[in-house]
């Protein structure tokens, strides 16, 4: 992805966040947010992370399971792509990377 | 100051932003006695849901509440002990499993909800204050009080600013399979003439009003139309069919949100004008809906020129905040008698202005507010040596 590719993208994520913003954003139907009952955890808060322009891990921290929204989820998805290209990754995906790399699996099980 | 995966407590769904020093979770009333000790500037939080800033910090250490979770039931007394942080949701999804449910429907915790008094979804339900038995909550000087129903003025609607709602103890009803009707019709006139007879039957749990235009947002002709949810199986729509309009119509301001209408206000009318009011409305092209149980329209606006026409309008009529609270947004709607009282109930139990700062009343500075210490610790003495 090139640079410009991603300012689009991040514009995008951009307008779709506000967009939700202003729609509502069911938080109760979020399985990790009644999980871990922290607002960070929520989409709605999220979405708010997003708002204010940050990429961050807690990204990952969601089923992408759809129950806040389709086009939230698909948004949270897009951002998940930025955080790659900036090298913010999850140890386990990394991992997983290296391991499907080496075994062509992603459990690293070489037989 | 907090890290960027926490600026979400930075801010409620009034799109409003402050700042958070600290963000804590207390998960007992023993731990947030120690933490309002050790702060100065404490902002409680729940859900978020109030569309007028009632949670934004100023440089505050947030207390999000939502670890305390316990629901205790008493089987014989039929009464429900909740800890702040449960949701309304989820304390009718435990009560329901047992054949009960707690009738104030909203988003929110019990906590907010109490300290919004927020009014039910279904309005013949009226305020949540009506259905509270008992309050514990901790003050601004980290006493743990117990209010019972006569004092529970001293919490309930104010919006956190004198400490913080820990338990209550609720009253609920058996649970009810309800079913929903609607009425649709041109004329403004022929709807209030239903609402009138409707008023009069005892099983309606909900009248709500919608104009033409929102009417048509919601997927309907447009044309007026009310909603009438029934306490029994009287109305034509019923089971599945009848929890998925409820949830569409719990969840209507969004659709207008998502139209462009991101403002709006609550004034609670006297029944006589509301008819007065939605004519007003309707002859300046405002879409509405109304609680009619409740007496509160709910106009709707994109611009501010016509905002300001309908507040003169809600001005002239009277018409007082009925949902949404006071927050940081709507101070000039408390008038000087309401503010003395609230003042004098703060400075009781928060006399070093700790709690929800900037909410609801302003009060300025530390000096007056030693001031008003003073002077209530010699109303108090000459109270006691009047005794």
């Amino acid at each position: 992805m090139t640079k410009t590719e991603e300012y689009n993208l991040k514009e995008e994520i951009k307008e779709e966040v506000k967009n939700a913003l202003r729609n509502g954003i069911d938080n109760e139907g979020c399985a990790v947010y009644r999980a871990s009952r922290k607002d960070h955890y929520s989409p709605r808060g999220k979405a708010i992370v997003l708002d204010n322009g940050y990429y961050e891990k807690i990204l990952y921290k969601c089923n992408l399971c759809k129950a806040c929204g389709e086009d939230l989820c698909n948004t949270f998805l897009k951002a998940r792509q930025v955080l790659v290209l900036r090298d913010k990754e999850m140890n386990a995906n990394k991992k997983m990377i290296e391991n499907v790399k080496r075994t062509g699996n992603i459990y690293g099980i070489d037989e | 100051m907090i890290d960027n995966e926490l600026v979400c407590y930075n801010t409620d769904n009034s799109g409003l932003h402050g700042n958070a020093k600290r963000i804590l979770f207390p998960e007992s009333i023993a731990e947030i006695k120690k933490l309002i000790l050790d702060s100065q500037n404490i902002v409680p939080r729940g859900l978020a849901t109030n569309i007028v800033g009632g949670c934004i910090p100023s440089g505050s250490d947030v207390f999000d509440m939502k670890k305390m979770n316990n629901i205790n039931f008493d089987f014989k007394t039929k009464l429900v002990s909740v800890e702040a942080g449960v949701t309304i949701k989820e304390l009718n999804e435990k009560l329901k499993s047992i054949g009960y449910e707690f009738p104030i429907f909203g988003e929110g915790t019990i906590g907010g909800m109490i300290a919004m008094d927020s009014p039910s979804f279904m309005g013949a339900y009226g305020n949540i204050k009506e259905w509270i038995e008992e309050i514990e909550f901790v003050n601004g000087r980290a006493e743990l009080i117990k209010f019972s129903k006569s004092d529970i003025g001293e919490v309930c609607g104010l919006e956190g600013i004198t400490g913080i709602i820990v338990r209550a103890k609720l009253s609920v009803i058996s649970y009810n399979e309800r079913s929903l009707s609607i009425f649709q019709s041109g004329d403004i006139e022929e709807i209030f003439l239903v609402i009138k007879r409707l008023k009069l039957e005892k099983t309606i749990a909900m009248m709500r009003l919608y104009s033409p235009y929102y009417s048509k947002i919601l997927g309907f002709p447009e044309k007026y139309h009310i909603f009438v949810g029934f306490e029994n199986s009287n109305g034509k729509i019923k089971g599945e069919d009848c929890d998925i309009l409820l949830k569409k119509i719990m969840k209507d301001y969004y659709l207008m949100n998502k139209n462009g209408y991101r403002s709006s206000e609550d004034p609670k009318l006297l029944f006589e004008k509301l008819k007065e009011f939605t004519m007003f409305l309707d002859s300046i092209g405002v879409p509405y809906s109304g609680d009619l149980s409740l007496g509160i329209i709910f106009p709707f606006f994109k611009d501010d020129s016509s905002k300001e026409e309908v507040i003169r309008m809600i001005n002239r009529i009277n018409g007082r905040p009925g949902k949404y609270g006071i927050g940081l947004r709507r101070k000039n709607k408390v008038d000087n008698l309401q503010k003395k009282i609230v003042h004098r109930v703060k400075m009781r139990h928060d006399p070093y202005l700790k709690m929800n700062k900037g909410k609801y009343i302003d009060i300025d500075g530390t000096n007056d507010a030693d001031n008003l210490i003073m002077e209530l610790d010699k109303r108090a003495t000459e109270n006691e040596n009047e005794k």
